[in-house]
Parts: C-alpha cells; structure tokens; sequence
C-alpha cells in the first residue's frame, strides 16, 4: 500500500513538476512579447522627443 | 538591477531528492508547489505591473495598448491554470489537461536523453586532442545531432504525407536516433584497451555495437526524471522503438553504397526515417556529404594519423609513403561519387511502402543526390592533381596554418 502510495505521490510530484515548467515557459513568452511593446513605445516616444528638439532649433 | 524572468532561478530546481517515504513525499510536493505558486505568482505580478506604468505613457498607440491589455489578462490567469491543474493531478484526474502533461513528458524525456546523449559521445569521441585514435572523427555528436534532426524532419514528412505518426512517435523518433550511435567499439578501442599495437584501419563492430547501443540507451532512459512518469505502456513503446536500432547495420554492399539489410517495405516509420537519416547525407546536404567523406575517411584510416603527426612536426615522408597515402586519398574520394551514385539509385526502393503522399514529402528532403554527385567528381578530380601536403589539409588532417608553414617542397606541386 505504502510503495503504491510512493509511486502515486512520486509522479504527482513529476507531473507537477512539468506543469510548472509548462507555465514558467508561459510567462517568459509573455515577458518578451512586453518587452517587445516597451521597445516600440520607447523608440516613438525618443523619435518623439528628438522632433521636438529639432523644432526648438529651427524657431531659433 | 532587474532581474528578467529568464535569469531568475526556477525554485524546484534546487530542491534535493525527498526520501522516498509516504509522508516525505508529501512534504516535498507540498513544499515544491508552494514554492512554484509564488514564483509563478510573482513572475505574473511583475508582468502585470509593468504593463499597468507602460499604459499610462502618453507614446502607446490603441494597438500596443489592446496588445498589453491581452498581456495583463494571460499573465493573471498563469497562477490559477497552475493553481487548477494541480489540483487535478492530485485528484489523479485523467483530464485533458493531466493528458498533456502526460504528453509534454514524452517531448521532456526526448529533449533530456538527447542532452544526455550527446554528453556522453562528447565525452567518448571528442575529448581526446587532434588527430587521436582515441577520437571518432565521424561518429560522435555531430553525426548523432544530425541524424535526430533528419530523423525529426523524415517522420514530420511522413504525418504530412498521412502516414500513422503522432508527435509522440517524432519524440521517440528523436530518442531512438540519439542512442543510434551510442556504443563504437572496434579493433582500435579494443587494442588500446589491451596495450597492444593498434591496426592499419579501424574496423567497428558492427551489429555488436548497434546491440550494445540499444542496452545503453534503455539504461540511459531509466536514468531520465520524466521517463518515470510515463505509464508502463509507454515505456515499454520506448524500450521496443530502440530496437529500430538494429536497421542501421550496415550488413550489406553492393559494391557501390552500403545496404541496409534490415529496411524493407513493412518497415516501421521510426526505423524506416531512422535508417534513411542515417545514411541520408548525400540525399539530403551536398555539404555535409562532402564532410561526412573526409571525416569517415580520418575516423577508418588509423595509420594516417601516424603520418600525419610525423609530418606536422616536420618529420620528411618518404616519396613512397607519400605516394601510398596519396593513392588512398583518391581512391575513397572516387569511391564518394560511387556511393552518392548508388544510394540514389535505392533510395525510391528504400521509401516503398510509404503512401504516395509520404513518398512525395519524403523525396523533397532527398533532392541533393544531383549535387552530392557531381560535387564528389568534382572534389575527386582535384584531388587527383593535388601534392601532399594540399590533400592532407583538403581531407581535414592539417588546419590552415600548419599547411602553409610545411616545406616548400612539400607542397609544390
């Protein structure tokens, strides 16, 4: 009973296991997928930036 | 400083093996999922964060902004699939989902017995320095890599071409070419292990080797974590699919190419793309044909390495040894254009008995046969008029360097 016991607490602890890694896998898709975002909004928002000063220096 | 996702360390990595008690393991489960919920539960956090300051930005567009509205809403739902899916596999559910897992275990044995494969014939043929019979400078990782990858991509064609094969069969396809190879034993290794001189050329066992391959692999397969999840069915599917093995002796010639006794029509998909990848060089990369001749050529030739070692210390050969070596060189770089030559002309009888579709699928991986030919006629006319020193470097034995350092009269032709 025992050994059975073992061997079921055995692949919960395995199943677990790979379940875990399936949803880490997940989050990191998510994390690049948001970086990917930021890098757009940075670069607009430093094109933005760019054009105002180009701006300021032809109306001096 | 931030740490990304990827660099932080995944916490039931560092949990140590639980004695194997009823309530050890109880603890360890309880203890690896707490600690897999808050990591899981933080990583969705920080997502969700960051993607709440980058909307309040005035630079974000409608579309980045539904595309971090999709983020936030998958990252929260993370630790509640997590939270729900355990919870099944603890009620012992065979849902669909505990299925899956049951799946992505077979894909996790296959990527961890690869690994340890290729770390093992790393250590076998490859630590050894240059020029060293106690390398393989054709069967060692590289070999073993390039067949798990063909083999992968000739049952992939075979699905599409409707032939029985599911992802998991692909997975065991990957096994079963990763353990091809595993065990080379040969008069070489078996001269050194005795301390006696070694012979003019290696000769591998063959048959003994695919045999003892097979063992090692199923030995190797016990070792493998996720391997133990698997129902005793599927590890009995594994076990039985390594004995694909045994189709890759090369048990026949028929004076051009070598035969592969063992494939037949009613050959099986694994052992049928584990076979064709095996020897599938010619067929499916000019290049790498070209390098697979050089390479074989090296690994059998085990008086070369003396010769070659003689001159790289500056050491004259005779004219005579030059001559020997040289004729060698030529013969098997003529003998290449004979093999392309003739595992084209078996390779429709090698993939009967697959559907027409597979068939078709299967031959656009095979379509180089042209190239590997004339390239080999190519390669062994040159090397025809070549001096010795230029067909050592030709052939891989000498890098750059040592080739132009060598005598002039080395090289001159």
């Amino acid at each position: 009973m025992a050994e059975k016991t073992v061997e079921k607490l055995k692949k919960q602890i395995a199943l677990l296991r790979i379940l875990y890694k399936e949803q880490k896998q997940q989050l990191l898709r998510l994390e690049k997928k948001q970086q990917e975002v930021i890098r757009a909004v940075v670069r607009k928002s430093d094109a933005k930036k760019i054009a105002h000063i180009t701006g300021n220096i032809q109306t001096l | 400083m931030t740490t990304t996702l990827e660099q932080e360390k995944a916490p039931i990595a560092e949990q140590e093996e639980a004695p194997e008690t009823p309530e050890a393991l109880q603890i360890s489960y309880d203890a690896q999922k707490k600690a897999c919920t808050i990591d899981l539960q933080r990583g969705s956090d920080g997502i969700k964060e960051r993607s709440a300051q980058l909307a309040t930005t005035t630079a974000i567009e409608p579309d980045e902004m539904n595309q971090l509205k999709n983020i936030y809403a998958d990252a929260e739902k993370i630790p509640r699939v997590f939270e729900k899916r355990a919870t099944g596999i603890e009620a012992g559910e065979s849902s669909q989902e505990t299925k899956e897992e049951e799946k992505s275990a077979m894909k996790l044995v296959a990527d961890q017995f690869v690994k340890e494969a290729r770390a093992l014939l790393d250590e076998q043929f490859s630590k050894a320095e240059k020029n060293s019979p106690q390398n393989l400078d054709f069967h060692n990782a590289e070999h073993t890599n390039t067949v798990i990858d063909r083999t992968a991509k000739i049952l992939t064609a075979m699905k599409n071409g409707g032939e029985d094969v599911t992802d998991e069969d692909i997975a065991i396809g990957k096994i079963v070419a990763a353990a091809h190879d595993l065990i080379q034993r040969s008069n070489v290794s078996e001269a050194m292990d005795k301390g006696a001189p070694l012979p003019e050329k290696r000769k591998r066992f063959i048959r003994a080797n695919e045999r003892a391959s097979i063992d090692e692999g199923k030995k190797m397969l016990r070792t493998i974590e996720a391997f133990k999840i698997l129902t005793p069915e599927k590890q009995e599917k594994v076990n039985k699919a390594l004995e694909a093995i045994m189709v890759t002796v090369p048990d026949g010639w028929d004076g051009k190419t070598v035969v592969q006794n063992g494939l037949t029509k009613n050959s099986p998909p694994i052992e049928r793309a584990l076979a064709l990848a095996d020897l599938g060089d010619a067929g499916m990369d000019t290049d790498s044909y070209t390098e697979a001749g050089k390479r074989l050529f090296r690994e059998e030739n085990i008086d070369m390495l003396d010769v070659v070692n003689r001159f790289k210390k500056g050491e004259t050969i005779s004219e005579e040894d030059q001559k020997k070596y040289k004729d060698r060189m030529v013969e098997w770089s003529k003998a290449q254009v004979g093999f392309a030559k003739g595992r084209s002309g078996k390779f429709s009888q090698e993939i009967e008995g697959l559907s027409d579709d597979a068939k078709k699928n299967v031959t656009a991986l095979f379509e180089k046969f042209r190239t590997s030919i004339e390239e080999a006629e190519n390669i062994a006319g040159k090397r025809e008029g070549m001096h010795f020193a230029n067909l050592l470097f030709d052939m891989g034995y000498l890098t750059e360097e040592e080739r132009l350092v060598a005598p002039a009269e080395k090289i001159a032709a």
